[in-house]
C-alpha cells in the first residue's frame, strides 16, 4: 500500500514537472495581445480566386520548449470571415454554405505535435467545421520569442510565440456542398493560411 | 425580319470585336502580384518585417497603381498591400475572370453573329430565288 501510494506521489511529481515546464500563451484578442491574428481561406476556381480573411481566432497554445512539443486549441469565428464582397460574404454565412448561425465557429485541437527541425513542427489535430470533425496533420513554424526590453516595448506580456502554417480542405468532406449555379466560382478544395500570435502575460 | 437579323448579327461581330479589345486593354495592364499585410510596428520590431501573404500570387488588372508597394516579393512578385486595398474599398479584378467572363461573350457572340447573319444570308437568297422565279413566270 505505501509502495503503491509512494509510486502515486512519485508520478504526481513527474507530472507536475512536466506541466510546469510547459508555457500556455494566449491567443486572441482576449489575451489582450497588441497584433491581430490572421487566418485566410483561399478558393482557386476557374472564374477566381478569392480569399477570404479573418482576425476572429482565440484560444491557447502549450509549448514544452525542452522537450520541443506542444498542444493546443483554437477557435475561428467563421462569420467574421471577410471576402472583400458584402454580397458573397451574405452568401458564405447563408444556411446553403457555411450556415455559421448554426455552426458559429470552426475548433482545431491538436493530438500530437512532433517536432520536425529547427522552428518546424508536424501536428496533428481534430478539425471541427459545419458540425463534421476529422483528423488533419500539417507542419507549422513555431517561434518562440522570450520576454526581453523589447518584447514589452512591443507591448507584449510575457514570452511570445508565432505560429504560421498552411493546409488543404475539402468542403464536401465537412459537408459543405457547393450549389451548381456557384461551380466554376468556388473551388471543391481550398486553402487554409494561418498566422497567429500568443502570449504568457 | 430579315433587317432584324442583320442588325442583330453585326451588333454580335461588334461585341466580339470590342470584346477582343477590351481584354487586350486590360491584360496589358495585368501585373502578376501578391496580396500582402504589412506587419505592424510590434511584429516588425521582434519578428522581422515579413508582410503576411493573403492568398497566393495573381494576376491583376491593376487601373490604379495606389496599392502596388515599390517591394517586390519571391520571384519578383510585385506586392499589394492590402490595407490599402480595403481603405480604398477596392476589390482587384484578376485577369482569369477577364478571360473567363471574355471567352463566355465571345462564344456567345460568334454563335449568334453566325446564326443571325447565316439566317439573314438564306433569307436573302431565298427573296431573290422568288423574285427570280416570280419574273420569270
Amino acid at each position: 500500500m505505501q509502495t503503491t501510494f509512494k509510486l502515486f506521489t512519485a508520478l504526481l511529481a513527474c507530472a507536475a514537472t512536466a506541466t510546469s515546464l510547459g508555457q500556455t500563451f494566449r491567443v486572441g484578442k482576449e489575451a489582450g495581445l497588441p497584433v491581430s491574428q490572421t487566418v485566410t481561406v483561399e478558393s482557386d476556381a476557374d472564374f477566381e480566386n478569392f480569399t477570404g480573411i479573418t482576425h476572429g481566432v482565440s484560444g491557447v497554445i502549450r509549448i514544452d520548449a525542452a522537450k520541443k512539443t506542444g498542444s493546443g486549441r483554437l477557435e475561428i469565428d467563421l462569420a467574421s470571415i471577410d471576402t472583400g464582397v458584402p454580397l458573397r460574404n451574405e452568401h458564405m454565412r447563408s444556411p446553403q454554405w457555411l450556415d455559421t448561425a448554426k455552426y458559429p465557429t470552426a475548433v482545431f485541437e491538436t493530438t500530437s505535435v512532433r517536432h520536425k527541425a529547427g522552428d518546424t513542427y508536424t501536428v496533428t489535430g481534430r478539425l471541427t467545421f459545419h458540425g463534421v470533425t476529422r483528423t488533419i496533420t500539417t507542419d507549422v513554424e513555431a517561434r518562440l520569442i522570450r520576454e526581453s526590453a523589447q518584447s514589452r516595448a512591443a507591448r507584449f506580456k510575457g514570452d511570445v510565440v508565432r505560429v504560421k502554417g498552411q493546409f488543404r480542405l475539402r468542403l464536401s468532406d465537412y459537408g459543405v456542398k457547393i450549389p451548381e449555379i456557384a461551380k466554376g466560382k468556388v473551388a471543391e478544395v481550398v486553402t487554409i493560411r494561418f498566422d497567429v500570435f500568443g502570449q504568457t502575460g | 425580319m430579315i433587317r432584324v437579323l442583320g442588325v442583330v448579327g453585326w451588333a454580335s461581330i461588334a461585341v466580339l470585336v470590342l470584346t477582343f479589345g477590351l481584354e487586350r486593354f486590360l491584360a496589358s495592364k495585368a501585373v502578376l502580384a501578391q496580396r500582402v499585410r504589412l506587419p505592424d510596428a510590434n511584429v516588425e520590431a521582434l519578428f522581422g518585417g515579413e508582410p503576411t501573404p493573403i492568398g497566393s500570387p495573381q494576376t491583376y488588372v491593376i487601373l490604379d497603381p495606389k496599392a502596388l508597394l515599390p517591394d517586390k516579393g519571391p520571384g519578383g512578385v510585385a506586392l499589394l498591400d492590402d490595407g490599402c486595398l480595403q481603405r480604398e474599398g477596392s476589390y482587384p479584378l484578376q485577369l482569369k475572370t477577364v478571360e473567363f467572363v471574355g471567352g463566355i461573350v465571345r462564344w456567345v457572340a460568334a454563335g449568334l453573329a453566325g446564326l443571325c447573319l447565316g439566317n439573314r444570308w438564306f433569307l436573302l437568297r431565298r427573296r431573290a430565288r422568288l423574285q427570280r422565279s416570280r419574273e420569270g413566270s
